[in-house]
C-alpha cells in the first residue's frame, strides 16, 4: 500500500471533516472517554506518517506517536476549536518530532562512531536502488527544508497546512519546498544518467 | 541556456504543488509553453517531485496503538517517565542533602580519615626506630663533640652527620650533612688535658657524658627506613651538657677554666646552669622531628625507655655475643640529598602547618631543616674553639711584654726602616727590614679584587650559594683577573730567582772545592 492512499482521508470535505472531529471532542470533554479511541484510530496512521517522514527512523515511530496521543489526551480539554483538530494535532507531532531531533543531535555528539558508519554506508557504490537513492539525499536535507517537502509531496499537504503544522509564514513554505527541490537536485547530480532521464 | 532567476523557478514549483492563483498559473503555463528555459526546469522539477513522491513506502499498521496508547494513559507511565527523567537531578541533590546531613551530624569525618592516612604513613616511617647511640655505636668523644660543636656522626663509615645550628636571625635548625665540622678527634683528651684532671676527675668527665649518653639515647632515633627522628629537646640536652661541664670544670678546675674560657664567658651564673640542665632532664618530651627521605613532619612518639633499657641489660649480659650481634644489625643510614628530594615533589604534607613549622634547604652536600624556636633559653656559652684559642693567650701575653717595633716616620706616606725586637728565652732577637711607602687606596683595592675572586662559603646566604660544597671553605678562580695581573711579575721574580739559584750553586761548588783535602783535588 502507497502513502498516497492515505489521501483518502483528505477526501472528506473540510467541514465534514471538522464537524466530525469537533462532536468526538465535545463529547470527550463531556466525559465520554471512548471518543478520543475513534478520534486515535482516525489520525493514528496520519500521524505515524508524519513521524517516520520527520525523523526517518521507523523503530521510533510508534514510541512518538504514542507520546503525541497521550500529549493530546492530556490537553485535548484546553482545546479551544479556533483552528482543524489536524492542525493543531500535526503541530503537535512535528514539535515531538523536532525535539526528538534535537536530541538525536545531542547524542550523536557523543557518539560519533554511529554518524561516520552511517556516512560510510550511504557512499558505497552498493546502493543501486533509485528509492533508496532519493531516501538517502532526502535525509540529508536540513529538517527546516526536509519537513515541508515530504508534508507536500508525501501527505499532500497544502501549503496553509504546512503553514500551521511547523510554525511558519505561507511565503516560507513556498520558499523552502522550492529550495528542497533544488538542493535535492544538486545532491541527486550525480545519478543523473538514471533518476532524472 | 539561460539561467532562470529564483522567483521564476519558485513559481515553477509553486505550480506542480498546485498553490498558485489562476493569474499566475497562466503566466506560467504561458511561460512554459514559449521557453525552452522554462519549459526544462519545469520538467525538471516535475522529475524531483515525483522522485520524492515514490521514494517512500507506507508503513505497515499499528497493532494494538489505541490499546497501548490507553494503557499507558491509565497506568501513569508517562507520570513516570516524567520522573525518570529527572532521576539523575533528584539522585543528586538526594545525595547532597544526605552528604550534608552526614557531615553536619559527623563534622570530623574526613579530618578522621586524614588522620588515619597520617597515622598509617607515619607508622610506616615510624617502624623499628632505634637510638641513635645504639645504631651508630657512638663513643664519649662523638657525644662530647655533640657538646662543642652540636655534631652528631649518623653513619661513620659513609660520612654522614648531623649538625645542629643557630642562623643569623637566631632561628635553631639542623641540617644533615656529608662533612665534619670538628677539626680534631680527640677533643676530649685536649679538654681534660687543658684543665689538668686528674685520674677521679677525669671519671667524674666521662660519668657526665655517660649519663648524658643514657638521656640523648632517646632523642635522636633512626631505623632501616632511612628515617631520622629528632626529639625537640635535643637541643636543650646539648646545651644542658655544655651546662654541666662546664658548671663540673668551674667547680673543679676554676683557675684552668678561667684562664682558657674567655673573659666576657666566665659570667655565667652557676644556679641558671644547675637550673637549665634540671630542666631539660626533667621535662618529657614526646614531640619529634621526623625526617624521612621523602617527607619531614613533626609527631608524637612514644619511646619505651624501659624496653630498650631491658634489651640493652640482655646485650651486656651476652658481651660475648655482643659482637655478633652488632654485625646481625645492619644499620645503614644514606641519606642522599640530591636534586631527587623536593618538597614539591612530595604532596603529601602530615602536619598542616608544615610550612610555618620547617623550611627545608637542601644542596648536593646537605639537608638543612629549620624548626621552630626551643622553649628553653641556654646559658650563654663559648664554643669549643674560643676555648682552645684562648690556651695561648697566656703565654702569647708573655712573650708580648718583651716585644717592641719602631715604625718608621710618616709610614705609610714615607717610606723607612722598621725595627722589631723580640725575646725567645733569654735571648733577645732584633730584626730590621725595609718597608716601601704604601698607597692606602691601591692597597684596599687589591684587596677588594682579591675578595671578590674568593668563592667563600657562606651558611647563612645559603640561597644565593647554592652548594656548600663538602669541606671546601673557599677555592680560587685561577682564572680571576688579579692573578693574571700578577703573571707578569710573578715570571719576573722567577727569572731573577733562578739567575740567583745559579749564583748559589757556582758558589758552593767553589767553596767545595777549596774546603777538600789536597789529596782529593789532584
Amino acid at each position: 500500500m502507497r502513502l498516497r492512499n492515505n489521501k483518502k482521508v483528505l477526501q472528506y470535505s473540510n467541514s465534514e471533516k471538522h464537524s466530525d472531529d469537533f462532536s468526538l471532542i465535545k463529547r470527550f470533554i463531556d466525559g465520554e472517554e471512548s471518543t478520543f479511541s475513534v478520534l486515535m484510530t482516525k489520525h493514528k496512521e496520519k500521524v505515524r506518517n508524519i513521524i517516520y517522514l520527520t525523523i526517518g527512523d521507523v523503530n521510533n515511530v510508534d514510541d512518538l506517536s504514542q507520546d503525541v496521543f497521550i500529549t493530546v489526551y492530556k490537553n485535548l480539554t484546553h482545546f479551544r476549536f479556533e483552528c482543524q483538530f489536524t492542525t493543531w494535532l500535526y503541530r503537535i507531532a512535528v514539535n515531538k518530532c523536532k525535539d526528538y531531533l534535537r536530541k538525536m543531535k545531542v547524542r550523536n555528539i557523543f557518539i560519533p562512531m554511529r554518524e561516520s558508519e552511517a556516512e560510510a554506508i550511504y557512499s558505497t557504490n552498493e546502493i543501486k536502488e533509485e528509492k533508496e537513492i532519493v531516501r538517502k539525499a532526502i535525509s540529508k536535507l536540513p529538517d527546516k527544508l526536509r519537513i515541508p517537502l515530504l508534508l507536500k509531496d508525501i501527505e499532500g499537504f497544502s501549503y496553509q497546512e504546512i503553514a500551521e503544522s511547523v510554525q511558519c509564514e505561507l511565503g516560507t513554505v513556498k520558499s523552502r519546498i522550492y529550495r528542497a527541490r533544488e538542493y535535492l537536485r544538486k545532491l541527486l547530480k550525480p545519478y543523473e544518467q538514471e533518476l532524472l532521464k | 541556456m539561460k539561467k532562470l532567476k529564483e522567483k521564476d523557478v519558485e513559481l515553477i514549483s509553486a505550480y506542480l504543488d498546485g498553490e498558485l492563483s489562476e493569474n499566475e498559473i497562466e503566466f506560467v503555463e504561458k511561460k512554459i509553453s514559449e521557453t525552452s528555459d522554462w519549459r526544462y526546469k519545469f520538467e525538471e522539477l516535475k522529475k524531483i517531485k515525483k522522485l520524492t513522491t515514490d521514494s517512500f513506502s507506507t508503513l505497515p499498521e499499528a497493532q494494538y496503538f489505541e490499546p497501548r496508547v490507553m494503557e499507558k494513559i491509565h497506568s501513569g507511565n508517562s507520570t513516570k517517565l516524567r520522573f525518570r527523567k529527572w532521576t539523575p537531578v533528584v539522585g543528586f541533590t538526594l545525595l547532597t542533602i544526605g552528604l550534608m546531613l552526614f557531615l553536619k551530624f559527623n563534622p570530623g569525618v574526613f579530618d578522621e580519615l586524614v588522620e588515619s592516612q597520617k597515622t598509617k604513613i607515619a607508622g610506616f616511617y615510624q617502624q623499628n626506630l632505634r637510638p641513635l647511640l645504639y645504631a651508630a655505636n657512638l663513643t664519649n668523644e662523638d657525644i662530647f663533640n655533640f657538646a662543642f660543636y652540636k655534631q652528631l656522626p649518623l653513619n661513620k663509615s659513609s660520612n654522614q652527620y648531623i649538625q645542629l645550628g643557630t642562623d643569623s636571625s637566631g632561628n635553631e635548625f639542623f641540617e644533615i650533612k656529608k662533612s665534619s665540622d670538628v677539626p680534631s678527634n680527640n677533643n676530649l683528651d685536649r679538654f681534660i688535658s687543658a684543665l689538668n684532671l686528674d685520674q677521679a676527675q677525669k671519671e667524674q668527665v666521662d660519668s657526665i657524658i655517660t649519663a648524658y649518653a643514657d638521656y640523648l639515647q632517646s632523642q635522636i632515633l633512626v631505623n632501616n627506613n632511612n628515617t631520622v627522628a629528632i626529639n625537640r629537646n635535643l637541643w636543650n640536652y646539648n646545651k644542658a651538657l655544655v651546662a654541666d661541664l662546664y658548671a663540673f670544670a668551674s667547680k673543679a678546675k676554676g683557675k684552668e677554666l678561667a684562664e682558657i674560657i674567655p673573659a666576657s664567658y666566665r659570667v655565667v651564673d652557676p644556679t641558671t646552669i644547675e637550673r637549665v640542665s634540671r630542666e631539660v632532664k626533667a621535662s618529657n618530651n614526646d614531640e619529634y622531628i621526623f625526617f624521612a627521605p621523602d617527607t619531614i613532619f613533626s609527631g608524637k612518639y612514644a619511646f619505651d625507655k624501659e624496653k630498650l633499657k631491658k634489651e640493652m641489660d640482655k646485650v651486656r649480659e651476652n658481651l660475648d655475643n655482643l659482637e655478633k650481634e652488632k654485625e646481625n644489625y645492619n644499620y645503614n643510614f644514606n641519606f642522599t640529598s640530591d636534586s631527587n628530594f623536593n618538597k614539591n615533589k612530595y604532596s603529601f604534607k602530615f602536619d598542616t602547618t608544615w610550612e610555618k613549622n620547617f623550611s627545608v634547604k637542601i644542596d648536593s652536600n646537605l639537608c638543612r631543616v629549620h624548626i621552630p624556636k626551643i622553649v628553653v633559653s641556654p646559658p650563654n656559652l663559648p664554643n669549643f674553639d674560643s676555648i682552645f684559642s684562648n690556651m695561648h693567650l697566656e703565654r702569647v701575653t708573655e712573650m708580648m711584654k718583651d716585644f717592641t717595633f719602631e715604625m718608621p716616620k710618616d709610614f705609610p706616606q714615607k717610606g723607612g726602616e722598621f725595627k722589631m725586637q723580640y725575646k725567645i728565652g733569654d735571648s733577645l732577637n732584633t730584626f730590621k727590614f725595609k718597608m716601601n711607602p704604601i698607597n692606602v687606596d691601591s692597597l684596599v683595592k687589591s684587596t677588594m679584587k682579591v675578595l671578590d675572586s674568593l668563592d667563600i662559603y657562606m651558611p647563612q646566604k645559603f640561597n644565593i650559594n647554592l652548594d656548600s660544597l663538602t669541606n671546601n671553605k673557599f677555592h680560587f678562580n685561577f682564572n680571576d683577573s688579579v692573578m693574571k695581573w700578577n703573571n707578569k711579575e710573578y715570571k719576573q721574580q722567577m727569572k731573577e730567582y733562578r739567575k740567583e739559584l745559579k749564583k748559589l750553586k757556582e758558589e758552593l761548588k767553589k767553596r767545595e772545592k777549596s774546603q777538600l783535602p789536597d789529596t782529593v783535588k789532584s
